[in-house]
């Protein structure tokens, strides 16, 4: 009981925080406190196995695996020799690319906290790259299930708990993801759990969705005219991060940051698009006081209240801020070699070469019409 | 038609203003199907798809939907103009389409942090740690797949894109979760032969790391040792019947015939060569002598009911040789080069305890010899080119293509009979007993008399990669198993061992220390020839060397240890440890095993 009423407190104290930023948002937290999940927690130590069979140690419960990070941390934990097991939502289709790689898929979903204790039987660490889709609720999804996950892992006693953060995400509380993933960090934290917490900056997948793809597909590129500096990582050295950091206990109960080698601009990162693959693009930069006013516009409304969450992370980049930590520390606790790391730009010239052959190989295909010479 | 497009028009109109100035209030007039964000958002950053919708409601209207379409060319002579463009619900959706749209790119831009699936064609994995390019067209069998090393080694081949098939007992005793669906699953056990066949086909390469499940001898044997034999045989079965149906007039991964005496052309070609001392051989000796030998020394070459050579004699003088052989053709009867790419001999004999030499001839007349033991009873030899020396310094080295004869020598190195007589007196000065000296009479008559039968001589096969690799165990205590287990556990192992290295297949045998259930990729490994490592290692560093095993071309023909790096202890300090990281970057096997002895 004394869990959950702290749970409350924190829960509270930041709804607490947003009624004085946003008067105008009573509904929202009515509605969010009738629907608060109340998930009993023990103190960890109680919740220590009495008897039975031994958890195995490489075992490992990966959720959000179908994810651009999910995936890579699932692939690189079952090439190391760890028994990996995925919670996936039920669909009537679902992805078999994990059972092919020979992970085990159990069925669960964030939302619904009754389904989560059942997956975390014989499991010894929790990775969690879980994040809301753009259609769905942060606030269900990333506040309410990660608080379920948290307080089920420590009745089920748990090893490790691996986290997936953004960066500077304290700084930033307007931002309701920011916000929501600060309280989360600090929920873990207090959790008890044996617990490493990752603050990431940006994975160089997402650069080749918002810039390459439609560079190559010609069409028009959308970016801001901001001087925000990111560092972009790639999602697999995360993965090799993630992986490492299980071996070892030096970094436990310690919150890093992962970043690039170099942190790029908007602008820098579609040059440099544009010069390898040769054409120039069609540039559409929205201007952030744009993005500002349609988010309080969309405020306005109750409606539209999750997509002007989606818009909130404008204010932050009107700051220019340089999303870039010094990564020496980490790699010295990961036992890693600083320059195994894929830069942007070999990862970059690695994709475009190979697109650009394989746009060969079909163009060549195509233009091919004397079929019976 | 256009005050029905009244809201959309407005819009249009709006944007034809392109300001950044103060925005324009929500175009009212006509009912606006839009939501008022959509205007307000609409200003700057939608020329291009203004102009797509623009043309797309404007169709009818060629002359501007011509101008704005500047990229098509002038195909479309059909306009569409039918009711679906004034259709509203068209228009409903098309509108939606836009929203979604631009709504799309803005939360895009505005969440960088936000990354997404494509599932595109565009999208192309880069994953350079499980690339293996080989993967494409080779299927492996992994014997053993619900073993510690097996799971971990099906799942790392899945993840680089090989086709595994996967041995098992019981299929249904299996979770469904532990063997993907992709894996294809033969049924049954490796110690049946019909299993093992059924297993092989299609496959290219075979992983086998199972283990009895019990120390039972029975167990031990069934799987250890006939599952061995089971498996190498069906896949050399297989291996033949895939190159006889794919045309090829020969297999390059059978063995190849040098004597078998099954057949009255070797049966007739063997015959005594030589039977005297060195002397003699080296340089002609007079009559007398030789007359005086030929009654001391004899040799005898026949073909038994058995269809073996049986070559038997006498050799009483000191270092008195006999030889039998013949000159081989370089050719086979389908035409194939009789030993050009080949690696070694292999040939089964029934020996009487002593050593023999198998003497191989080149063209040029030079010969080489390599020495083997027998012991009584049938066994298999295997003589690989590197253990041949040289008779005389100088000689080039061995060439496989250009042999021209093949022989086997009997040497007695023991003093002959002749002067036994000092021989004794020398032995009655030392004092041993009579018993003693009787022994040693006896230990030289059984030198003097000597009977090898030979069932067939053949020649392995060369090639790149190993074809078969085998987890076997180093010989160190496990926990849960006594010593005289242990023993028997051992003895199983390398007798599997033993039939792998004579079956002709390319072989790597991998000799792990203890094995851990940890995650592997971790600590440096140290590999090493000679039963000295003491160190474990975990499972998924093994399964991880089995997958570069089976494409790489330094491991062929292997047999290595592999354990954790450790501190060696001052005895054997004497050697250095050279650890290496399973990085997964570069290719530690290759550096690693590149040190080693090859077809030990």
């Amino acid at each position: 009981m004394q869990q959950s009423v702290h749970n409350s407190g924190l829960a509270g104290q930041r709804l607490h925080t947003r009624r004085v930023a946003g008067a105008f948002l009573p509904i929202r937290t009515s509605v969010n406190r009738s629907t608060r999940v109340r998930v009993c927690a023990n103190a960890p130590a109680a919740a220590a196995a009495t008897g039975g069979t031994p958890v195995p140690k490489n075992s490992v419960l990966v959720v959000g695996a179908t994810g651009t990070l999910g995936r890579q941390i699932v692939r690189r934990a079952l090439d190391d020799g760890y028994d990996v097991r995925c919670l996936v939502r039920p669909r009537p289709n679902p992805a078999d690319f994990l059972r092919d790689w020979g992970a085990k898929v159990v069925n669960g979903d964030l939302t619904d906290p009754a389904s989560i204790p059942a997956c975390l039987v014989g499991v010894n660490t929790v990775i969690d790259c879980a994040t809301a889709r753009p259609e769905e609720s942060t606030r269900k999804v990333d506040w309410e299930g990660k608080v379920a996950l948290i307080q089920a892992a420590q009745a089920m006693g748990i090893q490790r708990y691996i986290f997936f953060s953004i960066f500077d995400c304290d700084k930033h509380p307007q931002v309701p993801l920011m916000n929501i993933k600060s309280c989360t960090e600090q929920f873990l934290a207090s959790s008890g759990l044996d617990y490493t917490t990752f603050r990431l900056c940006g994975f160089h997948q997402a650069v080749i969705g918002n810039y390459a793809v439609p560079i190559l597909e010609e069409r028009s590129v959308w970016g801001t005219n901001d001087e925000t500096r990111t560092a972009y990582l790639d999602s697999q050295d995360v993965a090799k991060m993630t992986v490492a950091s299980l071996r070892t206990d030096k970094t436990s109960k310690r919150c890093l940051t992962l970043s690039g080698p170099k942190a790029w601009t908007t602008k820098e990162v579609i040059e440099l698009c544009e010069t390898m693959a040769d054409t120039n693009a069609k540039v559409t930069t929205v201007p952030t006081w744009l993005l500002k006013r349609t988010r309080s516009v969309l405020r306005s409304m109750q409606w539209a209240a999750d997509a002007a969450d989606r818009l909130a992370f404008a204010e932050v980049l009107s700051n220019n801020e340089v999303w870039s930590a010094d990564m020496a520390e980490t790699y010295r606790l990961l036992d890693m070699d600083p320059s195994s790391v894929t830069t942007l730009e070999s990862y970059l010239q690695d994709y475009f070469s190979r697109i650009l052959k394989k746009l060969k190989e079909v163009g060549a295909a195509a233009d091919r019409t004397n079929f019976y010479v | 038609m256009s005050t029905q497009l009244g809201g959309r028009i407005c819009g249009g109109r709006s944007l034809a203003s392109r300001c950044h100035g103060p925005r324009r209030p929500f175009s009212g007039g006509a009912p606006c199907r839009l939501p008022a964000a959509r205007s307000s958002s609409n200003d700057d950053p939608e020329p291009q798809n203004m102009d797509a919708l623009r043309e797309k409601f404007f169709r009818a209207n060629s002359g501007e939907g011509a101008s704005s379409s500047s990229q098509g060319p002038a195909k479309e002579t059909a306009p569409d103009l039918n009711i679906n463009v004034i259709n509203p619900y068209e228009l409903g959706r098309q509108a939606r389409q836009a929203f979604n749209d631009v709504w799309e790119q803005l939360s895009r831009v505005s969440s960088p942090t936000r990354s997404f699936i494509i599932d595109d064609v565009l999208q192309v994995e880069a994953d350079a740690d499980f690339q293996a390019p080989q993967a494409a067209y080779t299927t492996v069998l992994v014997v053993g797949a619900t073993g510690r090393v097996g799971r971990i080694l099906v799942r790392k081949l899945l993840l680089r894109g090989y086709k595994v098939k996967a041995l098992f007992r019981n299929r249904a005793g299996v979770s469904k979760d532990a063997i993907p669906d992709s894996v294809e699953v033969v049924e049954g056990d490796v110690g049946e032969m019909a299993t093992c066949q059924k297993a092989v086909q299609g496959v290219n390469k075979i992983i086998f790391c199972a283990a009895a499940r019990s120390v039972f001898t029975a167990d031990l044997l069934r799987v250890e040792d006939r599952g061995v034999m089971n498996m190498v045989k069906a896949m050399q079965d297989e291996l033949n019947r895939r190159h006889r149906r794919g045309g090829a007039k020969f297999n390059p991964s059978a063995k190849r015939e040098l004597a078998d005496f099954n057949e009255r052309f070797h049966q007739a070609r063997w015959d005594v060569t030589f039977v005297g001392t060195a002397e003699e051989r080296a340089g002609g000796g007079d009559g007398e002598e030789s007359a005086y030998g030929a009654r001391l020394n004899s040799a005898s070459a026949v073909i038994t009911e058995d269809n073996n050579l049986l070559f038997e004699g006498t050799l009483m003088s000191r270092g008195a040789i006999a030889e039998v052989g013949a000159r081989l053709a370089p050719t086979l009867p389908g035409g194939q080069h009789r030993t050009a790419g080949t690696e070694g001999i292999v040939m089964r004999v029934r020996g009487d305890g002593h050593a023999y030499l198998a003497i191989l001839e080149s063209e040029d007349g030079y010969r080489y010899g390599a020495r083997f033991p027998t012991r009584e009873g049938y066994l298999t030899v295997r003589l690989p080119y590197a253990a041949f020396r040289s008779e005389y310094q100088g000689q080039p080295p061995l060439d496989p293509g250009r042999l021209a004869g093949m022989s086997l020598r009997y040497e007695n190195r023991r003093s002959g009979g002749a002067s036994s007589a000092a021989v004794a007196a020398v032995r009655a000065a030392k004092g041993l007993g009579a018993r003693a000296m009787g022994e040693a009479a006896a230990q030289q008559a059984r030198d003097q008399k000597f009977s090898l039968e030979v069932d067939w001589i053949k020649a392995l096969p060369g090639g790149s990669e190993p074809d078969f690799v085998l987890v076997s165990c180093a010989g160190r205590s496990r926990p849960g198993i006594d010593p005289a287990d242990l023993r028997k556990v051992i003895d199983a192992k390398r007798r599997g061992e033993e039939n792998l290295r004579l079956s002709g297949l390319g072989y790597a045998i991998i000799r792990p220390g203890t094995l851990l259930d940890e995650p592997g990729g971790y600590r440096a490994l140290v590999f090493d020839q000679g039963d000295r490592i003491t160190e474990s290692i975990a499972a998924a560093d093994v399964a991880d060397i089995c997958l570069r095993a089976l494409h790489e071309p330094e491991g062929r023909n292997k047999t290595f240890d592999v354990c954790y790096e450790y501190q060696a202890d001052e005895d054997n300090a004497m050697y250095e440890l050279v650890a290496h990281v399973p990085d997964k970057k570069n290719n530690y096997l290759k550096a690693a095993v590149a040190s080693l002895a090859r077809n030990t």
